[in-house]
């Protein structure tokens, strides 16, 4: 059965944020990869051999089977939670979107090497949080999706959803005072 | 609505989430109370830290990669789907299968009883002159099929 949807133009679309999904949730690039892979390829044949009609958004669809796949990647690895910072060597600065950059108004090398030092230090941060407070922050603002939307995604009520992400602010907050009382107490 | 109250609801109030009379109700307690309006500075400087920590490259050959293997999933679906429209067809499974089970049945009154066998042949041949009788009666076309067939077959001496 042939759908109306010309794969490029969807792997193009959804193919950064899915790794983005991937890679915060696994925390290793490779594994993140398969992820994205196998993501599309389950979509493709679910859409195109099985005639599955995506009824949500394509977004959140594919995000839910991503989602699926990470969660089973991390049951493989034999561990439910990754350790804080575990991810800190696959989370560079190099791989920040430079239009991220830009949008702060083209900074100086050193208010950049800043920056760059606290965006990684907070997506490393992310990677310590528990997995379904790390999944809804990462769906939240890694794919701009909706409550309703990762909800759905995660199975959840959309009340969970807003516990888990204010929970999670509240812990990323907690971290940074003490990834600074630590500096200070340093220099 | 307490301050306390207010603070466990103002991330869902940023994101659009709360129901419109919550949303009304915290609000209302924003617009005269300074520790509140911080907490809600901070949670939406915090949500932009987040979407730039988040965002990030995927690698260049990622794309490429994905695109090849649907590729050939696509090729790989056409020829199933070529095979099943033969091979998955009903009439033609089941010719397939009433043609086996004869040729089947006939091999093994052969081997069992000859003289069956050589029965049950001559009256299919008798059957067979007596369809061919009747239908040229009745189809002049069929009468001048045969006899063309007739001729081939002296022809080529089978």
């Amino acid at each position: 059965m042939a759908s109306s949807l010309y794969w490029p133009d969807v792997v193009r679309e959804y193919s950064s944020q899915l790794f983005s999904i991937a890679l915060h949730t696994l925390g290793r690039r490779e594994d993140a990869e398969d992820v994205v892979q196998e993501t599309f390829l389950r979509a493709y044949v679910a859409v195109e051999r099985r005639g599955v009609t995506v009824h949500t958004s394509m977004r959140a669809w594919l995000a839910r089977i991503a989602v699926n796949l990470c969660y089973d990647k991390l049951r493989s690895r034999g561990r439910a939670e990754l350790p804080a910072g575990s991810g800190s060597e696959t989370l560079s600065v190099l791989d920040r979107e430079p239009r991220d950059r830009q949008r702060r108004g083209e900074p100086g090398p050193e208010e950049l090497v800043l920056m760059a030092e606290t965006a990684d230090n907070l997506a490393e941060a992310v990677q310590g949080l528990p997995e379904n407070h790390r999944v809804a922050v990462v769906l939240r603002y890694g794919l701009d999706l909706s409550y309703r939307e990762i909800a759905q995604v995660l199975e959840v009520p959309e009340n969970t959803v807003a516990t888990w992400l204010r929970r999670a602010h509240l812990a990323l907050r907690r971290r940074a005072r003490l990834g600074e009382d630590a500096r200070c107490t340093a220099g | 609505m307490h301050c306390g109250l207010v603070h466990t609801k103002l991330l869902a109030y940023i994101d659009g989430a709360l129901p419109a009379e919550e949303e009304s109700e915290v609000a209302a307690h924003l617009a005269g109370c300074w520790s509140c309006t911080q907490e809600l500075a901070m949670l939406r400087r915090e949500a932009g830290d987040l979407r730039s920590a988040l965002s990030v490259s995927p690698p260049p050959g990622l794309e490429p990669a994905i695109l090849r293997r649907i590729g050939a999933l696509a090729r790989s679906g056409r020829a199933e789907n070529t095979w099943e429209s033969l091979a998955g067809h009903r009439l033609w499974r089941s010719v397939v299968v009433a043609a086996a089970a004869l040729a089947l049945a006939f091999a093994g009154l052969a081997v069992i009883s000859p003289p069956a066998y050589a029965m049950v042949i001559s009256n299919m041949a008798r059957l067979g002159a007596h369809v061919n009788a009747v239908a040229s009666q009745r189809f002049p076309a069929w009468a001048e099929f045969v006899r063309v067939v007739e001729s081939l077959r002296m022809l080529v001496g089978i």
